[in-house]
């Protein structure tokens, strides 16, 4: 079932997203052949830069906004009367628009990451940079990454930003499972609960910060990189257990408030 | 078990206004049962506990023995009052997903349905009228062969050639082995289907009896017992 939920998620959602990526990678490559061309539409290119860069931070904005939205109006309006009504558990339900969230959030980022790669290649950047001689000491750079372990600390990292990206979207869901269940004024219950938990996770998070920065503070002062790279990581590593239980709280949270509580109206 | 609903002091509550207090129901598995009264009366509500859509504040419901919730889904077809599809949906998509997620569902009946009713399945459903989309909905929930339908208000907004037409495709497509619950004020066009009727006033059952029984008893009509119990 929840199998089916992901296509059907997908299939419902996919234009908007693909309009939007889509013309974030043509005005990139329109600006690119801009910039390329040179002086004689360079009016023309600054406009097209300033439009790519607005249309990266509308673009994020956008897919934030629908995460929230199509949460909202396939479970708990209308919608929700046929989706809540199919064969599946709320868990089943909040798993499959959690997991299309990510995915989305994450082509985003990857659009954002392409687009600025195809802006570099066709304005001739790339081409500029290996003009100019620039050489990068690929085989040192290995080097360092083997004796440090650095591929376990960006893989860390890697896996710490989805597991947040995914606990932050529950904060979302969970704020507006908790608005659902009263009969009025559920926007501003909604949005007074995620408050709270944004507050609540912040104020932990720097006193988290304050204790680890005392063990990090003085790995420092010892000078040894290796010593630091492991400290990252073991912090890291904290970080992401406490991400990952936030996480299973609300989801947990969030799937029997609308299994137990749903309030359709 | 020949019982397919079963309410057990069913209560709900928004604030200090009970839309249902305190309900006890049981209805039999192969019956037509109307679920009569005005508007506010409780209809949807219960309608909608049912359908698991709305958790009760007191007492529980139960379908074939089971909570309202993933097992229940599969065996209890849901008619909403109200549109519910995306507005960018195609009809065939709609089509398409609920013979996805539904076993029970009978694809081409659907589409022989539809087709006799004219409606293009490549429209989407923000260029269908109202009335169209009723009869898409109604189509769609009859297609399955569920234990129990919950139907709420089908004959509501559409003109009375609209709503002989699903009448006699709620009757000529449900499951007879299943329960219909048809929840409705116009009484006259339900009543010649009906085998049982429940009147729900102000969130409380005032009667639950067989139309024959109720009619042979009152020498009167459903409909004249329905405007005799609830005149204002």
């Amino acid at each position: 079932m929840l199998g089916k939920l992901i296509k059907y998620e997908f299939k419902e959602s996919w234009q908007p997203m693909a309009i939007v990526f889509g013309l974030m990678l043509a005005v990139a490559l329109i600006d690119g052949i801009a910039m390329r061309v040179g002086a004689r539409v360079e009016a023309f290119a600054n406009l097209m830069s300033a439009i790519f860069g607005l249309l990266v931070v509308v673009a994020g904005v956008l897919v934030i906004v629908w995460t929230v939205k199509r949460f909202y109006d396939n479970l708990l309006s209308d919608q929700g009367y046929m989706t809540m009504a199919l064969p599946a558990s709320a868990a089943e339900q909040v798993g499959a628009k959690l997991i299309v969230n990510i995915v989305w959030i994450l082509a985003y980022v990857a659009v954002v990451c392409l687009s600025t790669a195809l802006l570099f290649v066709v304005s001739g950047g790339y081409e500029e940079v290996a003009r100019q001689g620039i050489a990068w000491d690929f085989q040192q750079l290995n080097v360092s990454i083997a004796q440090y372990h650095l591929w376990a600390s960006f893989w860390l990292v890697v896996v710490l930003t989805a597991a947040s990206l995914a606990e932050t979207i529950l904060t979302v869901y969970f704020a507006m499972a908790v608005g659902q269940l009263v009969h009025r004024h559920r926007v501003l219950l909604s949005v007074v609960t995620w408050i709270g938990i944004a507050v609540v996770e912040q104020i932990l998070s720097v006193r988290m910060m304050y204790v680890m920065s005392d063990n990090m503070n003085s790995v420092v002062a010892a000078a040894n990189f290796g010593k630091l790279v492991g400290a990252f990581n073991q912090s890291g590593l904290i970080a992401l257990v406490i991400t990952l239980v936030l996480g299973a709280i609300w989801f947990i949270a969030t799937s029997w408030i609308l299994d137990r509580h749903l309030n359709l109206e | 078990m020949s019982e397919i609903l079963k309410a057990d002091q069913l209560t709900k509550r928004y604030g200090g206004l009970f839309a249902l207090d305190h309900v006890d129901l049981s209805l039999e598995r192969g019956r037509i049962v109307g679920l009569l009264g005005p508007n506010g009366s409780g209809k949807t509500t219960l309608l909608k506990i049912a359908a698991g859509l709305l958790s009760p504040s007191e007492g529980e419901l139960t379908i074939d023995g089971e909570m309202p919730g993933k097992s229940t889904k599969r065996v209890v077809a849901y008619l909403p009052d109200r549109p519910v599809c995306s507005k960018s949906m195609r009809v065939r998509d709609l089509v398409k997903k609920l013979d996805d997620f539904f076993d029970d569902f009978d694809r081409d009946q659907a589409l022989q349905l539809l087709s006799e009713m004219d409606i293009d399945l490549d429209k989407r459903f923000k260029e269908l009228s109202k009335g169209t989309i009723d009869k898409v909905q109604i189509v769609l929930t009859m297609s399955r062969k569920a234990a129990l339908y919950l139907l709420d208000e089908p004959i509501g907004g559409v003109d009375p050639a609209a709503r002989e037409l699903i009448i006699k495709t709620i009757i000529n497509n449900y499951n007879p082995e299943a329960t219909v619950v048809i929840a409705t004020h116009l009484i006259a066009d339900v009543e010649p289907v009906l085998d049982d009727v429940v009147f729900l006033k102000q969130g409380h059952i005032v009667l639950h009896q067989d139309v024959d029984g109720l009619r042979a008893e009152r020498e009167k009509s459903v409909d004249e017992i329905f405007r005799e119990v609830f005149s204002c």
